[in-house]
C-alpha cells in the first residue's frame, strides 16, 4: 500500500507527500479508504469531494488531497494542505510568508490567482484570502 | 439561493455584462459556452488543473474577453464568484456582500466589483 510521508519534498510535476503524478488509482484503494472522515451531524463522508464532472478528490485530512481523472484513472495533482512539513527545493513550504521569499522568483498570476516560480512548470502555490502567507501548494501533471 | 436556469443568458460582451452582470449569474458553463459559440467563436471548457479549488475555465477563441472563471463557493474567498477576464482589466461578480467576501475585493488591479446579493 502507497503511505504518505508529510516530510517530503515537493517535486514540481513529478509529486509530494511520497505519491506520484499520474499513477492509477488502483494503486491507492486502500490509503484512499483510510482517508475517510465523518461530519459529525451529517455523517457524509468529508474525504471524498467532486471537483467537477470527472474529477473528484480525496483528502487526507488537512496533509493533502490526491485529484483524479475519473476518465483515466490517473492522479492528476496532489495539493499539500496546512498540516504538510515538506519543502520545496529547501525554502518554501505551508506557511510560509509570501513577502519574506528572497531566493526564488516567484510570480502572482492576476487571472489564476495563484504564485508560479518563473521557468518552473508543475507546481502552483496559493496564498491565504488576504495574500499574505503560503496556504496549499498544488503540484500537477504536465500531461 | 437561485437555481440553474436552462435559458442561454443571450450575447455576451463587456458592455451586456456591466449593464446586466445577472446575464451570467447561475448559468452553466455549457450555457455560457454556447453564448460565445452563438457570437461566432470556438470556446474551451476545462476545470482548473492548477490549484486546490472546482473552479471551470471558459475562453472563448476571439473577441475581447479572454476567460471566464466560475468559482464555486466555498474556496478561499467563501464566496462564489465569477470572473471576467478581458482586454481591458477584470469584471468580477461575487455573490452576497463586502461582508461576506473573506480577503479584499477591490485588492485587483483594473477590476470592477458587482455584487450579486439575494
Amino acid at each position: 500500500m502507497n503511505s504518505i510521508n508529510k516530510n517530503a519534498p515537493i517535486i514540481p510535476g513529478i509529486g509530494l507527500g511520497n505519491l506520484k503524478l499520474n499513477s492509477h488509482i488502483s494503486q491507492y484503494i486502500d490509503l484512499i479508504k483510510s482517508f475517510t472522515w465523518l461530519d459529525s451531524k451529517t455523517l457524509e463522508d468529508k474525504s471524498i469531494d467532486m471537483l467537477s464532472t470527472f474529477y473528484v478528490s480525496y483528502e487526507c485530512k488537512d496533509t493533502l488531497k490526491i485529484v483524479f481523472d475519473i476518465l483515466t484513472g490517473k492522479l492528476q495533482r496532489i495539493i499539500a494542505l496546512k498540516d504538510y512539513e515538506g519543502l520545496f527545493n529547501g525554502e518554501l513550504y505551508i506557511g510560509k510568508i509570501i513577502d519574506t521569499i528572497k531566493k526564488i522568483d516567484i510570480v502572482y498570476d492576476e487571472d489564476e490567482e495563484l504564485y508560479f516560480i518563473k521557468g518552473v512548470e508543475g507546481i502552483s502555490f496559493e496564498a491565504d484570502a488576504n495574500n499574505q502567507y503560503i496556504e496549499c501548494i498544488t503540484v500537477y501533471s504536465l500531461k | 439561493m437561485k437555481s440553474l436556469t436552462h435559458e442561454g443568458p443571450g450575447k455576451i460582451d463587456i458592455k451586456t455584462i456591466k449593464e446586466n452582470p445577472q446575464q451570467l449569474w447561475g448559468k452553466i458553463p455549457e450555457e455560457i459556452a454556447d453564448a460565445f459559440r452563438a457570437q461566432g467563436y470556438n470556446v474551451t471548457i476545462e476545470q482548473s488543473k492548477k490549484d486546490s479549488g472546482k473552479a471551470i475555465i471558459i475562453r472563448p477563441d476571439g473577441g475581447n474577453i479572454n476567460m471566464v472563471q466560475i468559482h464555486p463557493d466555498g474556496g478561499r474567498h467563501e464566496s462564489a464568484y465569477i470572473k471576467i477576464s478581458t482586454d481591458n482589466g477584470k469584471l468580477k461578480l461575487i455573490s452576497g456582500n463586502e461582508q461576506s467576501y473573506i480577503g479584499d475585493p477591490y485588492g485587483e488591479k483594473h477590476t470592477t466589483v458587482f455584487w450579486m446579493e439575494d
